[in-house]
């Protein structure tokens, strides 16, 4: 999605940016319901959750086919968009965004087989002591679920008021009126969008094979991208939108760490340490006056040299 | 009426502070009342505002101080336009419920809403001072209430934060006066109107950049921008909820009117040339709060963090200094009030009851807290700019307005939106969701009134906003539109 | 006696003093009509004074007297009411502290003589005579100091005197310095000579203004004439400490403000002694809040900070002769500074008096919790430290504002700039003591009141910083034409 910035209009970038807002709150939502369900963020412990929880499935697969931009939901729009501008500005980045599409397809889809296609698989095991067990998932609460479908929906209108340029009818309405003339009205190529929903479903049919109709074998893919799906999977046990945010909690979770350690010490040690100055200051302050009458009486008379000679010296006209 | 509205709370106050000690109970009632009748006045104006005719309205002016010496006038002069408008109204609409969310403070009670009142006092000044000294005199009282409430009613470190908060504001303030002076010598006048109606002034006996630079100096510290910010997670991790609640939701934007209607609107010229310094100030700001909260283990320390990096984004509006720019930084101040607010509201309950912070403490607290849960994903989907919500249409407002000017910050500053997603969500997430905690197991949710009422009043705000913007949008670009023109 | 009429509110005062001291020895008083009577006839006295002074304006009787020693103008007018009231609020101040001492009469008797001595300070226009009112001035608060007679009173007393020996020297040195370059010892005419003076008498016109303002400098209390303040300021009664630090200190800006201004304003070194003021005003404000902040005593914290505030008034007579258009709007910031700086400082120091008395002590830390104990006494103490940090809507908020304003005009900036940062840094040692009252526990949750002279003194004060802080109207007015009468 930050690639986008480079080659288009500013409001396809801005606008893909705030519905990829509304899909992955969603998957972060149907995770979080999920997760409420098993016990676990383990997809591998999952399996066939869209026979106990049908309302999280439908939510998350209507979050998972617009993050990958089928038609006509959010993403699509957004996302053709972007790809227009780029074919006309720098093809590669085109094709890039092409493969980007596949490959996201493809992990989507994996979430979606090994989550909610298939049996169950048990979930996390019970902890001793603990009042136990996942082993009959169940379909979260109302509650958890009022944000999922009013988000879902979001997701698909969003979508649809994109038709006919309806989208920027809407954000012009929302945006301040000398605004107008910013919001670019971008042109519709169907070619373009047929290539990126074939990439979105290529990715999603090879999610198939490999997960959901076990046609090829997981452990031969993997074998052949060695050493990937290790990390991904091993190393984290989470599903993508974690790892995601892990890996980005990390790297940046190191720059934000050294960021607060300038806060504290330097920022706050400047900060504190004027305190600290000027109560040195102060002590010196106090040691200078001892109490002394001689002393308090030398000060007056160098004080009246000092100001004598600083007034005849600084300006002797 | 202005008038009154600004001065009702203040003798609240003291309403309040000569109640006999057995009758100190009713503090908090007369404190509700007066802040109910404040915003039904502020109400009432925003919707008299005549907005066709756009300009200050509502005006109160009388000579305050003549001297024989010097050709120095001051003036008692209130009004409010199309960018004080809403603020105020956000002020007042933030203070009743400021009072009502502290409905259970049993420490001290006549002091406690006495100050809150005094507060109302202050911010609805400064907001509609149209005198120069006049708003330095409300910004500066403001101190006062703010510094008793963070270090008598605040927890943790909350002397040293108080302390903090006080002498970083001070010392902007100070820098303030100086350039308030030296431009009020130099253009002879300190009527707002009369010194944006002047433009730049020349021969000022200090270089007219320096004058900008004082004068700025406060408010930048006040948004507040990188590397003036440590005042801020210190001041909201340590306040009472209320106060957090005000402070983010309403101080930090006086620095925001400041700039817009102070630093940007009197010295254009100035502003023109500082404009890419702003930007890039902002950006980095903007980056800076949003890396910072990533790691915040604290609730309130990670939206503070996240304040620094939201109040970024009315810099860079500003920076742009072109109408949609500058009425994306307002609308970013309005709407981040009511999220910031309402998300402090939030955080202020989970702690009430769970009498931690720490996220890494905090789990599955939704099944036993629903109703506080379901706000919380509203508010927290707000502040990362969900569209359809008020936090959205900001935002992309400020960056549809700065983009041609500033390319390469507003990229930086889309970035910060980005990081905002994640630390929204996955924050919810492991505080809300995740496997129950058996200690929180007898936690109660929101049941109370004034717990209930304030959430609803503020998420009926933010989806109000979100849906139909032009409310607050068609007023803010009449009242920004001036300022744009003259730096145009 | 036109003369006579023109030295009334002066008049007054000393026949007060000497009906207090002479009914004290000869009259039968017992019990509590002897403890009474000096207070009461010295209120009096003050009340005559002052009425005094308001029948002179309402006659409009402004003018010369003594053959031009003396003069009845705006100006002296001011510090007539000032110097008037600032005396009764100390006589109620004492009240507590003269139930328990036998010297009553003289202690009130010295009162008024000191204040006749500053009325004085600020209404001739004669080198002579200004020297004979400073040294009215200097002992009656000589012997004040030494009031109480334990060792730290006696301590402090004796180093006043010392210091106020070689304060008087170097003021008399400047004074035959004028004199004999001018021939004459009126102001007025020393001021014509200036005016008229060629380039080659520029250093010994240095020479006297330098003499003069060190001189005088003892009694503002600027850095480096300040070195007395502490100890004496810890040692003496707190009561003579308050008028010390309030009215001393005015006096001896009042006789600085004839003096340079009328005499010294127009002409060859007016820029040089504004150099100087502004130096000195930038080094007391500094050294003076540096120093406060790591002050354990509160009657010495106070003291650096009216080493600091003398600093910050100073701002106003550097602006004075910076520009000489601008000449009056730094006298009248001064003015009204003084005038300001009198409510919040007596206040301040009536505060606590009244803790101390209660709380036995004048160390900081002590005073934990006092907003819990006296709700009222500490509200007050506060709005004092707040005014005199300069918050608005306080009365120190404006002096602080017309002296920057004033120093901006005179572009003087940096010495703004350098004012407002040092507002900063006070902030840090007067907040700290409010910090103390509000959020600390106090050691005993007995509440106290103060007596009732007290209470009143206080509310007086307060009330008034706070009055003059919302409508600062009416002193600035007064304080203008105050200033005016100089130009």
């Amino acid at each position: 999605m930050m690639m986008g910035l480079g080659v288009f209009g500013i409001v396809a970038a801005i606008f893909h940016l705030f519905t990829h807002a509304f899909f992955k709150a969603l998957l972060f939502l149907g995770a979080g319901s999920v997760n409420h369900a098993t016990g676990t963020f383990d997809m591998r412990k999952m399996g066939g959750l869209a026979k106990y929880m049908p309302v999280t499935f439908w939510t998350v697969f209507v979050a998972s086919m617009a993050l990958v931009g089928v038609f006509p939901l959010a993403g699509f729009w957004s996302k053709d968009e972007i790809l227009s501008d780029a074919w006309d500005d720098r093809p590669w980045v085109f094709v890039v965004a092409l493969i980007g599409v596949f490959l996201t397809a493809v992990y989507v889809g994996r979430m979606l087989f090994l989550t909610f296609g298939g049996e169950y698989k048990g979930g996390e095991e019970p902890e001793h002591g603990e009042a136990g067990g996942h082993a009959q998932p169940h379909e979260s609460p109302s509650l958890m679920l009022v944000p999922l479908v009013a988000l879902a929906v979001m997701a698909g209108v969003a979508g649809f008021v994109n038709l006919d340029s309806g989208l920027e009818t809407l954000i012009e309405g929302w945006l301040p009126k000398e605004s107008e003339e910013l919001v670019t009205h971008g042109g519709f190529q169907w070619w373009i969008a047929l290539s990126s929903t074939a990439a979105g479903l290529a990715g999603l049919g090879v999610a198939w094979l490999v997960y959901g109709a076990r046609a090829v074998q997981s452990d031969r893919v993997r074998h052949i991208a060695e050493p990937l799906p290790e990390i991904l999977e091993n190393k984290y046990y989470l599903d993508w939108l974690y790892e995601e945010l892990f890996v980005r909690a990390l790297v940046l979770g190191g720059a934000a760490w050294l960021l607060s350690l300038w806060d504290r010490y330097v920022i706050d040690g400047v900060v504190n340490g004027v305190g600290t100055a000027a109560r040195w200051g102060a002590d010196q302050a106090r040691l200078v006056q001892a109490g002394q009458a001689q002393l308090y009486a030398s000060a007056m008379l160098i004080g009246v040299l000092g100001a004598i000679a600083g007034i005849l010296i600084i300006d002797p006209k | 009426m202005l008038t009154l509205a600004i001065f009702l709370p203040i003798a609240g106050a003291l309403a309040i502070i000569l109640l006999p000690k057995e009758e100190e109970h009713r503090a908090k009632v007369i404190a509700a009342a007066v802040s109910a009748v404040v915003l039904a006045l502020v109400a009432f104006m925003f919707l008299d505002y005549d907005r066709d005719k756009a300009g200050y309205q509502f005006i109160n002016s009388t000579t305050w101080l003549d001297s024989d010496f010097s050709t120095l006038r001051l003036k008692y002069a209130v009004g409010l336009d199309g960018l004080s408008l809403p603020l105020a109204l956000l002020t007042a609409f933030l203070g009743l419920i400021s009072v009502l969310i502290s409905w259970r403070i049993e420490l001290r009670p006549k002091e406690y809403f006495g100050w809150l009142l005094v507060l109302q006092t202050s911010l609805l000044g400064v907001f509609s001072a149209l005198d120069f000294v006049l708003f330095f005199v409300f910004w500066e009282i403001e101190l006062v209430p703010m510094y008793f409430l963070i270090s008598v009613w605040g927890s943790g470190n909350r002397v040293y934060s108080a302390w903090k908060y006080v002498l970083y504001t001070f010392f902007g303030s100070a820098l303030m006066l100086v350039g308030i002076l030296t431009l009020g010598f130099t253009a002879d006048t300190f009527d707002i109107r009369e010194l944006a109606r002047i433009g730049d002034i020349h021969d000022a006996i200090i270089p007219t950049w320096a004058i900008f630079t004082l004068i700025i100096a406060a408010f930048l510290i006040k948004l507040p921008i990188v590397p003036f910010h440590t005042w801020l997670p210190d001041a909201h991790t340590d306040a009472p909820t209320a106060v957090s609640v005000i402070l983010a939701g309403v101080l930090l934007k006086m620095g925001g009117y400041g700039i817009l209607r102070m630093s940007l609107s009197i010295m254009p010229d100035v502003a023109r040339d500082a404009s890419i310094w702003l930007a890039i100030i902002a950006a980095v700001s903007i980056l800076y709060g949003a890396l910072m909260t990533l790691i915040q283990q604290d609730l309130k320390r990670l939206i503070a963090y996240s304040s620094v990096s939201h109040m970024g984004y009315v810099l860079l509006g500003a920076s742009a200094i072109g109408t949609v720019g500058l009425t994306g930084a307002s609308m970013q101040m309005l709407t981040h009030g009511l999220i910031t607010g309402m998300l402090f509201v939030l955080v202020g309950m989970v702690y009430d009851r769970a009498h931690t912070r720490n996220i890494a403490d905090l789990s599955g607290l939704a099944p036993r807290m629903p109703f506080i849960a379901v706000m919380m994903v509203v508010a927290g989907l707000a502040s990362l700019g969900l569209p359809a919500l008020a936090g959205f249409v900001s935002e992309l407002t400020v960056f549809l307005g700065t983009f041609e000017k500033h390319e390469v910050m507003t990229i930086a500053g889309v970035i910060g939106i980005v990081f905002a997603a994640g630390y929204i969500l996955w924050t919810i997430q492991r505080v809300f969701w995740g496997a129950p905690d058996p200690r929180w197991e007898s936690l109660a949710d929101a049941t109370a009134w004034w717990e209930r009422g304030p959430l609803l009043a503020m998420t009926a705000a933010i989806v109000a906003i979100g849906v139909y913007p032009a409310v607050m949008m068609d007023l803010f670009e009449s009242g920004v539109t001036p300022i744009a023109q003259r730096l145009g | 006696m036109e003369d006579i009429n023109r030295f009334g509110p002066e008049l007054a005062l000393l026949i007060a003093a000497g009906l207090i001291v002479v009914g004290d020895v000869t009259l039968p008083m017992r019990g509590d009509a002897r403890r009474a009577a000096p207070v009461t006839l010295g209120l009096a006295g003050l009340a005559v004074s002052a009425l005094w002074s308001l029948l002179l304006i309402v006659a409009d009787e402004r003018g010369n007297a003594f053959e031009g020693l003396m003069v009845v103008d705006d100006f002296s007018l001011f510090f007539n009411f000032l110097f008037a009231g600032i005396a009764a609020v100390i006589i109620f101040a004492s009240v507590d502290l003269l139930e328990k001492s036998r010297f009553r009469a003289e202690y009130v008797a010295l009162v008024l003589t000191s204040t006749v001595g500053m009325m004085l300070m600020a209404g001739t226009v004669d080198l002579i005579a200004i020297f004979a009112a400073l040294e009215l001035q200097a002992i009656s608060f000589y012997v004040l100091v030494a009031f109480y007679k334990d060792g730290r009173s006696s301590e402090a007393a004796l180093k006043y005197l010392l210091l106020g020996a070689v304060s008087t020297a170097l003021t008399l040195y400047g004074m035959a310095y004028l004199f004999g370059l001018s021939g004459s010892t009126n102001l007025n005419d020393i001021a014509a000579f200036v005016a008229g003076a060629d380039s080659g008498t520029r250093p010994a016109l240095v020479l006297a203004a330098v003499f003069l303002a060190a001189g005088l400098g003892f009694k503002m209390a600027v850095v480096p004439f300040q070195m007395w303040v502490p100890d004496v300021y810890q040692g003496a009664p707190t009561p003579v400490t308050a008028y010390l630090s309030v009215a001393s200190k005015a006096a001896g800006f009042a006789v600085v403000m004839r003096v340079f201004v009328v005499a010294l304003g127009h002409g060859l070194i007016s820029s040089d002694w504004s150099n100087m003021f502004a130096a000195i005003a930038a080094i007391s404000m500094t050294l003076g809040n540096v120093a406060a902040l790591a002050q354990s005593d509160i009657k010495r914290m106070l003291g650096y900070s009216s080493i600091a505030q003398a600093g910050t008034f100073l701002i106003g007579l550097a602006a004075v002769a910076a520009n000489d258009p601008q000449l009056l709007l730094g006298t009248s910031s001064v003015v009204f500074f003084l005038g300001t700086y009198a409510f919040t400082n007596l206040g301040a120091f009536i505060a606590i008096i009244a803790i101390s008395n209660k709380i036995g002590s004048d160390q900081i830390a002590d005073y934990a919790g006092v907003a819990r104990r006296s709700p009222w006494l500490a509200a007050g103490l506060t709005a004092c430290l707040l005014s005199l940090t300069g918050i608005p809507p306080l009365a120190g908020f404006w002096g602080k504002f017309w002296v920057f304003n004033a120093a901006v005009r005179a572009d003087l900036v940096w010495l703004a700039l350098i004012g407002v940062l040092n507002s900063v840094i006070s902030a840090y040692y007067y907040v700290g003591v409010v910090l103390r009252m509000y959020t600390q526990e106090p050691a005993s949750e007995e509440a106290f009141q103060p007596s009732p002279y007290l209470g009143l003194a206080m509310t007086v004060a307060v009330v008034g910083l706070v009055a003059v802080g919302l409508y600062p109207a009416p002193l600035l007015d007064a304080s203008e034409s105050a200033a005016a009468v100089l130009g």
